[in-house]
């Protein structure tokens, strides 16, 4: 487990406000207590179509890390927007100015991450340049962003990676901090590009201010202090304030008056935008590359981009205008309450479509040791006892109400040799294998003489329970247990406790998952347990306790069918059928099948992206003669796009 | 045998197995052949069929397409060509007996809640393409074993129900069909249902002990339809039955059925030659073959199998499949096939 390291006196955060870049730089970093460590730096700056680190504050980085006799290297973070654009390092840097600087794309040379098993990094690759840096220095620009509120630092961290499906962007920022944390941070607010969403359309105010300090998570609190946001209102800062936090002390040295004269997205535009981003991040990220201009090595086939620039570019053109940034939000809101109500749709009938989820362990190691796993089977039997003498029905279940939480057993016996059973389903994957699992980390923490696992923590995520909650807002199932496994000649369980709820949908979560010896032909499986997870708010207003007879009609049907299908799933498992729900996301801007929706829509129209071509070009060229001046003549020259030096 | 890899053709082989006989399951070429058989790769023609049928005693005819709404031409051709084949490379191999897998369907039907026997036959009521078929198959065995010195009998099966369901088969898809009936119908008239299983055995026991050329019932519990569903739903833990359907809502209901399964590209559960069979009562007797030691079992152990296999299939939606509330004694009611062991995959780990 990597450990954040913190100055003894706390570190200090500069702000430096109205001196020309070189100067501000110099002072901000000055104040942060200077360049930091030995050896080769490693840069990585933000580089986008709409917000760039400023020229003369690069050179006035590079330049202080050369005086100080340090080799240095500059990545470029090119946010996923951009690149979905077809925008490139070279042709980004040319625009930003910075063609006489060498920036490498850092997904040139992409390498194990060597991240610990708890981590979302765990299994995946980043740039092997920043893994392997000496020194890291984090360079962001100031943007508004209409999902986000604001886009500085802790973003570009993004960059490094490709884009990890079915993770969300604070986790993946939060697991880079841990992993591979800068050692300087310095926000470029020398102009701030604002409005709806500065960070795709770029629409720069001068603000001459330079931050600079250890710690992101702090520097993007002073950050959007300055824009006058709120920091928790980007899901990236919130995540990381979250899961890493900031350090237990520290000292803003400047003027942290918000900026005068700056646009910000409108509340209702933020919320839609978000919610968007929340319930269907595929669309949202389609969307966003459709609010950003195409790049010059942009498919020029892509009919999908060209549709919805018809439609955003005008909604975007003039943000003064009430009813266009009205409009805009429609847009947005609309898409965002179809993918929710899309959502609910394959939560209830189609979970074979759904999203599969990847999510870091969700808590510290350190704070867990083998005692408390031991301890576990101790907390938790009382309950799995009660459960066990409960009188159950014919389809083997039988539960009761303790202070609000359900306390159950069910049962069923199936037609299996005990030993085959237990060759082929691994109760220590036992959760992993329950109905409705959408994804998780499982981390084993010890084993026994013949490598099984003992000692487990796990993080879990489920649909909605019962699944008709979806309907009415309610949220998946997200907690994280700690578990032992106990192994013996007729019997093997899982016991696991709840420790915590990152979405707090759960209070309580604790029981036994168990495999057992019936005779010689037969295995008896058995889940008990104690459960209370949180309801939505409209059932907490409805306050199904007032009619006791549906209340317990509903949980027992919901009961029976959540272990139906888990046993069902088990012997699934058992006789090497797929069962599980969900699909891998697809890395791409909008999977295949949206794509096919927005085309058919476009054909459907008569080619309404056929329209005038607002991507900046003067003409949109004939396909086939745009790519073939990317390549050769008919003199076999081939010709390639100049500017810059990036790889 | 051919057809082993059928509903029916799997259990003959168990069976045959199981009573001692070395068996040898004639397959198509690009199929799978049966585990833990001996297998030939064939066509069903007799220049292919002939060279391995060779120092054979008996060979059991199941391969066959059971099917609705299908190619009458094609049915002929696997069910006529096909047993024409079988039959003279029998005779041309010295192969002592065939017994033939036909279908009860041969003995005809009522419209009375009245079984049948195996003197009776079809009437002037209306018959799917695959009813004729199987007559006209029995008919061409039967003679051209007389023809050809090969005895033949000849095992009729009524409604197979159990697993393995690789393929949805008319048979199981009655049962699908009520699972995926939002309005929980139920149609006038009734059939027999027998196990898989037990149509195996009966198998083996007309390879023993069936007299040359004669025809056996293998037939279980006849139901109406309202008891057949009535059971599913009790097994299944859903509603109904409901309302009864009649032969003409029937038929607009698979002209419906059989529009959805082109617009979504899968199969009709019902077709509209089934649609004209309802009403009629598909009854039947087995004393025949009872008098030779066999028994079915009865026929709500035969549907909690059949369910049992059904839900280890992708033929029901996810949705649907967890929407049953299915009783203990479907999930007990068949043995798993155990998957082959999984490879030691450790978990993440610190």
């Amino acid at each position: 487990m990597l450990a954040r390291r913190v100055p003894a006196a706390g570190p200090v955060v500069g702000v430096v406000r109205d001196l020309p870049a070189h100067a501000g730089l110099d002072r901000a970093v000055a104040l942060a207590g200077g360049l930091p460590g030995r050896g080769r730096v490693v840069v990585l700056v933000a580089l986008g179509s709409a917000v760039h680190v400023s020229p003369d504050l690069l050179h006035a980085l590079l330049e202080r890390v050369r005086r100080a006799r340090r080799a240095c290297t500059v990545l470029a973070s090119v946010p996923t927007a951009d690149r979905d654009a077809g925008w490139t390092v070279p042709d980004l840097a040319l625009a930003a100015g910075l063609g006489d600087e060498v920036l490498l794309d850092p997904w040139q040379d992409l390498a194990d991450a060597d991240a610990p098993a708890s981590s979302l990094l765990h299994g995946r690759t980043l740039s092997a340049t920043w893994r392997r840096a000496p020194t890291r220095v984090l360079v962001g620009a100031a943007a508004t962003d209409a999902a986000q509120g604001h886009a500085l630092t802790l973003p570009v961290l993004l960059g490094l990676l490709r884009p990890v499906p079915g993770a969300a962007a604070g986790d993946l920022a939060a697991d880079l901090l841990r992993l591979v944390p800068p050692r300087l941070v310095v926000l470029d607010a020398t102009w701030t590009s604002h409005g709806s969403s500065g960070s795709t359309r770029a629409d720069p105010l001068p603000t001459a201010t330079v931050v600079a300090g250890r710690d992101p998570v702090v520097v993007d609190l002073v950050g959007a202090t300055l824009l006058g946001l709120d920091p928790a209102a980007s899901t990236v800062t919130a995540g990381c304030l979250r899961a890493v936090g900031t350090p237990p002390r520290y000292t803003v040295d400047g003027d942290l008056r918000p900026f005068t004269g700056l646009r910000r997205p409108p509340e209702p535009l933020l919320r839609a935008a978000g919610g968007l981003a929340a319930s269907a991040p595929a669309l949202a990220r389609l969307l966003a590359a459709a609010a950003t201009p195409p790049g010059p090595d942009a498919d020029p086939d892509d009919r999908v981009l060209r549709a919805l620039r018809t439609v955003l570019t005008p909604l975007l053109a003039d943000e003064a205008d009430p009813v266009r940034t009205g409009l805009l939000t429609s847009v947005h809101g609309l898409a965002g309450a179809a993918a929710t109500a899309l959502t609910a749709w394959r939560t209830t009938v189609d979970k074979d479509s759904l999203a599969r989820a990847d999510v870091p362990l969700g808590l510290d190691e350190d704070d867990y040791d083998p005692a408390d796993h031991e301890a576990v089977e101790t907390e938790v039997r009382p309950w799995v006892e009660l459960a066990r003498a409960l009188p159950t029905g014919d389809d083997g279940l039988g539960w009761r109400r303790v202070d609000g939480a359900v306390v159950f057993e069910v049962t069923r016996t199936v037609r299996a040799p005990y030993e085959q059973w237990v060759e082929r389903v691994d109760v220590s994957e036992g959760i992993s294998l329950m109905a409705d699992y959408l994804g998780g980390r499982r981390v084993v923490r010890s084993r026994d003489e013949q490598g099984r696992p003992v000692h487990q923590a796990e993080r879990n995520v489920y649909l909605p329970q019962p699944n008709y909650l979806a309907l009415s807002g309610g949220v998946g199932v997200d907690v994280v247990k700690l578990q032992v496994v106990r192994r013996g000649p007729d019997a093997v369980a899982l016991w696991w406790r709840t420790v915590a709820s990152p979405n707090g949908s759960a209070d309580l979560d604790d029981g036994v998952l168990e495999f057992s010896r019936v005779g010689p032909d037969r295995t008896r499986l058995s889940v008990a347990g104690r459960q209370r997870f949180t309801v939505p708010l409209l059932w907490q207003v409805i306050d199904l306790s007032r009619y006791p007879e549906l209340h317990d009609a509903l949980t027992t049907d919901a009961y029976r069918q959540f272990f139906t299908t888990t046993f069902d799933n088990l012997v699934a498992r058992y006789e090497g059928r797929p069962f599980a729900i969900g699909r891998e996301s697809a890395d791409e801007p909008a999977g295949a099948g949206l794509s096919r929706l927005v085309d058919l829509a476009v054909s459907w129209l008569g080619g309404a992206g056929g329209g005038p071509d607002r991507s900046g070009d003067d003409e949109p060229a004939p396909p086939a003669a745009r790519r073939a001046a990317a390549e050769t003549d008919e003199l076999g020259f081939r010709h390639f796009r100049g500017g810059g030096r990036g790889r | 045998m051919t057809g082993a890899n059928g509903l029916v053709g799997s259990h003959v082989c168990t069976a045959l197995v199981a009573a001692g006989h070395d068996v040898t399951a004639l397959v198509r070429a690009g199929s799978t052949p049966p585990p833990g058989v001996a297998s030939a790769r064939v066509q069903l023609t007799s220049e292919s069929l002939a060279p391995v049928l060779a120092d054979v005693g008996a060979l059991v005819h199941c391969a066959a397409v059971y099917a609705y709404d299908t190619d009458p031409d094609l049915l002929a051709h696997v069910a006529l060509d096909g047993t024409r084949a079988v039959m003279d490379a029998a005779a041309l191999a010295g192969v002592r007996r065939v017994v033939l897998t036909s279908s009860s369907v041969t003995c005809g039907s009522s419209s009375t809640p009245e079984p049948v026997d195996e003197d009776h036959h079809p009437g002037p009521e209306p018959a799917p393409a695959y009813f004729d078929v199987k007559v006209r198959q029995e008919e061409l065995a039967l003679r051209l074993g007389a023809e050809l010195g090969v005895q033949v009998v000849v095992a009729c099966p009524s409604v197979v129900l159990g697993g393995p369901v690789h393929r949805l088969g008319p048979s199981n898809a009655l049962l699908a069909r009520y699972l995926l009936d939002p309005t929980r119908s139920t149609y006038p008239g009734g059939c027999d249902v027998v196990a898989a299983e037990d149509v195996g055995t009966a198998h083996a026991v007309l390879l023993e002990r069936g007299e040359p050329g004669r025809r056996y019932l293998v037939s279980g519990t006849s139901l109406t339809w309202r008891e057949l569903h009535g059971l599913v739903a009790e097994l299944a833990g859903v509603p109904g039955p409901g309302a009864e359907v009649g032969p003409q809502l029937s038929a607009a209901v698979a002209t419906a059925a059989g529009w959805w399964a082109r617009v979504s590209g899968t199969g009709s559960l019902l077709s509209a030659e089934e649609a004209r069979t309802v009403g009629r009562f598909y009854w039947y007797r087995h004393d025949r073959l009872g008098a030779l030691g066999w028994s079915p079992r009865p026929a709500r152990e035969t549907v909690a199998v059949a369910l049992s296999w059904l839900l280890a299939t992708d033929h029901l939606p996810r949705w649907v499949r967890e929407s049953l509330r299915p009783l203990p004694e479907v999930h007990e009611a068949r043995p798993l096939r155990p998957g082959p062991p999984p490879r030691a995959a450790r978990a993440t780990e610190r």
